[in-house]
């Protein structure tokens, strides 16, 4: 087909339906990318970390969502909850590290408390304001320690029990309310036994987050990679299907993995999870940026933290069973490494992909077309994940996909 | 029999604050100069570790947490303290302190 | 009785040789200076889940398996490049293995890049770490029984197709 010069190159073929295309400045745009944190991922659920991560009381993890800092926290009750991160006195972030035990002394405070180290002020697992140095004699009667407990979020440990916050009290959606349906695939498999963090990794991509979660959700893209091309094309492959789920969600279907053909030995056909038949595999595209990725011997699960219209923050997991015999874990790791790992196989290609992508869509780009077109019977290369996605974006954000300047309209079928 | 050995008086500092364990129950020692206290091991404040972060001088004893103060002596809470410390028995017998300890001294810490 | 200089010094020579090979992408003649049962890992502590993990992991037949394959696979083409100082020689008393700890930060030089207008010819450090050698004393040059690169970076970006 001839090229195009820049009026073709600028028109859309008229075949192209408003929900096949999307306009890339909706990956562009800084003040789109404000709007998405606002009305999206302040009011999202996000899976931000797993239980396993901290696994006795006392014991904390931090992290940001939507640049709000966050604590998560396990109380001698054994209860995992989340907080603001933030003191209420003068918006110190009280806790620095990214993990520890708040049973360990600290420097300004004492055991079993979190402490903010700037003026001492120290609270307990449950939020309450603990302790306030020289409060009387600063405050008198006017202000004390019950008027300032800290900010406590709304936290669900569900689904594997991965801990899942979100910043909106008025989101009245429990985590499965809100992603169930989509997740109902691989509950049992995640629930059926303690799960437990073997793998941890983090990659910051010059790409916007969304680009990312497309190739998350797609599968054409499979051509990228030697070994699915030479392994993966067969009939079995192209029969699963790609689902979209309310709120956002997409599944993709089961799959019988032929490793035998890709010269690394042995069939992971013997390893795998509770309730799950071997080489069998599920992904689950979680709204706005969550990814539960089961294949036959590991369960891998990314969550994105976006930093700015073309940086995003991936934080990619590998997960195995808590009882896991010593060999049993070398083996998944193993297989999670060859395939996921940062040195693995299509993990650096898939990166190489978006970062690409982002290369080219830097903020004051011009828009162009970026096309979702793809119909094959809801199977695996059809592009019904990214349509679906796209669908709720645009709702949620009340702008078109295809043209980020108007208001949101249902796509004429 | 419940007077138990802490340690030897040979090397232990005028001033010094130690944290031993004496038949699984552990204990901070503090030597005033010739005379000694054994108290258990967290203030009564906000079981702070005072083996780390007690300081004995000039006469009074500081968590140097949030500072509460006692006189050691007696065990009375000076300053801001808002409690007073336990104290085990002491004696110091052939160059051995010894305290009597017949179960654990505790204090009751408020918990959310 | 101590390890002569001469034995410490031909360990120090392989480690460095294989710094020079694998800077040159010669991992074939890299894996000549590998024993048969060479085992290789690159390894991490996370205080994230505050666990060691294994980040990659192969014998000499896999890793020679996974070079081969590589033409075939989408790579960045920026090259790795090392710096190492060998910290310490530990020969064992027998005189017949010994272990090294050495220092090493690998930078990417660039080539693609995000945008190779803008990236290539610049260098980013790409990780820091040790690697910590096993070796075998035959009496001829030492041969790697073991190579853990333990990494202090847990913040791979893209990653790597190369060995580190």
């Amino acid at each position: 087909m001839p090229s195009r010069n820049a009026a073709q190159w600028n028109t859309p073929p008229n075949s192209l339906r408003i929900d096949e295309f999307v306009d890339s400045r909706i990956y562009s745009d800084p003040a789109i990318f404000e709007e998405e944190l606002e009305k999206i991922w302040k009011k999202s659920w996000l899976p931000v970390c797993h239980e396993s991560e901290l696994p006795e009381p006392y014991d904390f993890r931090t992290l940001t969502i939507a640049r709000e800092p966050i604590l998560v926290v396990r109380g001698p009750d054994n209860k995992i909850r989340a907080f603001l991160n933030v003191c209420p006195h003068r918006g110190m972030l009280i806790e620095r590290r990214p993990s520890g035990s708040f049973l360990e002394n600290q420097a300004s405070g004492n055991p079993k408390h979190m402490t903010c180290m700037f003026h001492g002020w120290q609270f307990d697992m449950k939020g309450n304001c603990a302790m306030i140095t020289r409060e009387k004699e600063g405050y008198q009667d006017r202000l004390s320690r019950k008027d300032l407990g800290l900010r406590e979020l709304r936290c669900e440990t569900t689904f594997g029990n991965f801990v899942w916050v979100t910043l909106d009290d008025n989101n009245t959606q429990s985590v499965n309310d809100w992603a169930g349906d989509a997740l109902a695939c691989i509950q049992k498999n995640l629930d059926a036994e303690p799960l437990e963090v073997f793998h941890y990794h983090k990659a910051i991509i010059g790409t916007n987050y969304k680009l990312w979660h497309d190739t998350n959700s797609e599968f054409y893209h499979d051509y990228m990679h030697y070994f699915n091309r030479i392994t993966g094309f067969t009939p079995e492959y192209f029969a699963r299907k790609n689902v979209a789920h309310k709120n956002g969600h997409v599944v993709v279907g089961t799959f019988e993995v032929q490793y035998e053909k890709y010269q690394l030995g042995k069939s992971r056909a013997e390893l795998s999870f509770p309730g799950l038949p071997p080489n069998q595999w599920f992904m689950v595209d979680l709204f706005p940026g969550a990814n539960f990725n089961l294949r036959g011997s590991a369960l891998r699960v990314d969550v994105m933290t976006p930093l700015s219209a073309d940086t995003v923050m991936i934080e990619f997991r590998g997960l195995g069973l808590k009882r896991d015999t010593a060999e049993e874990r070398m083996r998944r790791i193993e297989h999670h490494n060859s395939i996921w790992g940062p040195f693995g196989r299509n993990l650096h290609e898939d990166l190489l992909g978006v970062a690409g992508q982002g290369s080219a869509m830097l903020p004051g780009s011009e828009p162009r077309r970026i096309i979702q077109a793809r119909h094959e019977n809801e199977t695996i290369h059809d592009e019904v994940g990214m349509r679906h996605f796209y669908q709720e974006w645009g709702r949620r954000m009340n702008r078109l996909p295809s043209d980020p300047t108007r208001k949101y309209m249902e796509a004429a079928e | 029999m419940a007077w138990k050995r802490v340690c030897s008086v040979d090397g232990f500092a005028a001033n010094a604050v130690r944290k031993f364990t004496v038949d699984g129950v552990e204990v901070v020692a503090v030597n005033l100069g010739g005379d000694f206290r054994v108290i258990p091991p967290m203030c009564p404040h906000m079981e702070e570790p005072l083996g780390e972060s007690g300081l004995y001088q000039d006469g009074v004893f500081t968590c140097t947490k949030h500072l509460w103060q006692w006189d050691l002596k007696t065990g009375a809470k000076t300053g801001v303290a808002e409690r007073d410390i336990k104290m085990y028995r002491t004696k110091v017998e052939g160059g051995e302190l010894l305290a009597f300890i017949d179960k654990p001294l505790e204090y009751e810490y408020v918990e959310e | 009785m101590p390890a002569s200089r001469d034995t410490i010094e031909s360990v120090k020579d392989a480690i460095y040789k294989s710094c020079l090979l694998l800077d040159d992408f010669k991992f074939k003649d890299w894996l000549e200076l590998c024993d048969s049962d060479f085992t290789y890992a690159i390894v991490a502590y996370s205080p994230e889940i505050r666990r060691d993990m294994t980040y990659f992991s192969g014998d000499r037949k896999q890793l020679a398996t996974m070079l081969d394959l590589l033409p075939k696979h989408n790579t960045d083409h920026s090259p790795l490049k090392r710096h190492a100082t060998v910290y310490d020689v530990a020969v064992d008393d027998s005189g017949k293995t010994a272990e090294a700890i050495t220092s090493v930060l690998i930078y990417q030089n660039m080539l693609d890049g995000i945008n190779s207008h803008i990236d290539a010819g610049e260098n980013r450090l790409f990780v820091v770490g040790r690697y910590l050698d096993t070796f075998r004393l035959n009496g001829g040059a030492p041969k790697f029984v073991r190579r853990h690169v333990r990494l202090e970076t847990r913040r791979l970006d893209k990653g790597s197709h190369w060995p580190l």
